[in-house]
């Protein structure tokens, strides 16, 4: 589903990711583990096409994103789900209207957008605070909103940098369980983090990096 | 499809509402600019007809030789008003001229002189496209070197005055019209980008999300273009406001009937919806790559 084959994506000659080569199966979730500034944001953002490859190629959905056209972002973007720290959710829009985002940029008639975000909203236990601003939510729940807008358009891959980085323990784990949660429809899940207790019991594969590099094991 | 369309027109009424302060701004901006240029065409308008009303300054007169017979006369008549830039003439025969004497001097010429002697010639209308003092003198040369014409001539200086006038308040409101136009659409942008600024992260988010620059652009776009109608509505008040006041003032005090010009209303409309157009578009550019 995610495939690196000796990726290089440099911001200045030594400040970047390195010669990455790993593979991810439809369906995995996978952590990317690293101190910060070890290169795990950079590895997310080549996946949605945020920055260039210098060098070597990458494969998403079994298609060759490589060298995508600009013009031709926004729509691969579509299918990728993406997550962050600080939730990037939009303040003068409910938390309705901001998982309705990804569905009306793709241009569903409305009924259909009604329906399927009710139904996501549910799913993350969001269904009581539907017309509430961002702005009223804990951390916990406005990342339970943003997880619902990447689960909304059903993403081949969703790619989350430091979801929990902002939150308590156990509204951390909550998180990871709605992500552990998606993968059971096949989607991927690649989650950037720097807290390895919190992952370690969840038994799953991860990747290290450091300054750049993949740290073999 | 539909649905999108919907969502986006919507979005940009939300959006209006949402920046209620920069958008009055930005009306208010276009009304003015609508203001000042109706004002300045109503009154170059009115300008222009009222000079063109004096007709009688652009006018050649023509003489002809006192031996011509009656029927030359009217051959050259005939002639003179082929040439291009004459509308019509008069024919003036010998009973014409001696009442036109009799109408400046208050005495029959036969009187004075015993026989008529005056020349028989013509009044010619110079249709608008030619009356300018250089196209006027080209026409008077031409004539003068016709056989059987003796003299033809123009009231020069008033012509060039008024030729003067006019060349004037054309240029003077054309540069005033551009820079105010310019400065409009730099205001527009400006404040339109003021609210697009505070909008930054949203519209990051948005491209994160696979929305395409037009997507995004569309609601900027209709923002612009409800301040251009919200912009012209309200200087179409103003201006019906002022035309009143106007009718009050000056067309009591110096009878003068001055004439709204075609196609104010669209005019106004139009030039509105442009502006605000070109100003949102100029405002959002800068934030898409
Ligand atoms: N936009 C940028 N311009 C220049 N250097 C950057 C930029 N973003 C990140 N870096 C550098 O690239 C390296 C990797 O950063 P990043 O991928 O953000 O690490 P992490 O997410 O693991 O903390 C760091 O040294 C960081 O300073
Ligand atoms: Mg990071």
């Amino acid at each position: 589903m995610i495939q690196f084959e000796n990726v290089t994506a440099t911001y200045a000659d030594d400040v970047g990711i390195f010669d990455l080569s790993f593979h991810i199966e439809k369906g995995e979730m996978v952590f990317l583990m690293g101190p910060t500034g070890a290169g795990k944001s950079t590895v997310l953002r080549t996946i949605y096409k945020d920055i260039l490859l210098n060098d070597g190629s990458l494969y998403i959905d079994g298609q060759d994103i490589t060298d995508m056209r600009s013009r031709k972002i926004p729509y691969y973007r579509r299918k990728i789900g993406m997550i962050f720290q600080d939730f990037r959710l939009i303040e003068d829009r409910t938390v309705f209207e901001n998982v309705a985002l990804p569905l009306n940029i793709l241009g569903l008639p409305n009924k259909e957008i009604k329906s399927k975000v009710s139904e996501i909203l549910e799913k993350v236990g969001l269904d009581s605070v539907t017309k509430m601003r961002p702005s009223q939510l804990s951390g916990g729940e406005q990342q339970r909103v943003s997880i619902a807008r990447a689960l909304v358009k059903d993403p081949v891959v969703i790619l989350a940098d430091e979801p929990t980085g902002n939150l308590d323990p156990n509204v951390s784990d909550e998180i990871l369980d709605l992500l552990e949660l998606a993968t059971n429809n096949g989607t991927s899940v690649l989650m950037s983090t720097h807290n390895f207790p919190l992952i370690r019991p969840r038994k799953k594969r991860y990747i290290e990096l450091s300054d750049g590099r993949l740290v073999q094991k | 499809m539909m649905s999108k369309l919907t969502f986006l027109l919507i979005e940009s009424i939300r959006a209006l509402f949402r920046a209620r302060i920069p958008a009055i701004i930005s009306s208010i901006t276009i009304a003015i600019t609508l203001v000042v240029f109706s004002s300045a065409y109503f009154f170059y308008e009115n300008m222009v007809g009222f000079t063109n009303k004096f007709t009688a300054q652009f006018n050649i007169e023509v003489f002809f030789d006192s031996g011509l017979s009656e029927s030359t006369s009217v051959q050259l008549f005939n002639d003179i008003l082929l040439i291009r830039g004459i509308e019509q003439g008069e024919f003036i025969d010998k009973e014409k001229a001696a009442s036109l004497f009799k109408l400046y001097f208050k005495d029959d010429i036969k009187n004075i002189i015993g026989n008529n002697p005056l020349p028989m010639g013509g009044n010619f209308d110079i249709s608008i496209s030619h009356r300018s003092p250089r196209m006027m003198w080209k026409i008077t040369r031409e004539i003068r070197r016709m056989n059987g014409v003796d003299e033809a001539a123009f009231q020069h200086d008033v012509v060039s005055r008024v030729d003067h006038i006019i060349d004037n308040l054309l240029g003077f409101s054309l540069v005033v019209g551009i820079a105010i136009l310019l400065i409009s659409i730099v205001l527009v942008s400006n404040t339109i980008r003021l609210i697009i600024h505070s909008k930054q992260h949203s519209i990051e988010t948005l491209h994160l999300l696979g929305a395409t620059n037009s997507f995004i652009r569309f609601p900027f776009i209709m923002e612009g273009i409800y301040q251009g109608l919200i912009g012209s509505t309200m200087a179409l008040l103003f201006l019906s406001l002022l035309y009143s006041l106007q009718a009050y003032l000056i067309e009591s005090l110096v009878r003068i009937q001055l004439v709204i010009p075609d196609m104010m209303i669209a005019g106004n409309l139009i030039v509105g919806i442009l502006l605000g157009l070109t100003g949102s578009y100029r405002g959002i550019s800068k934030y898409l790559k």
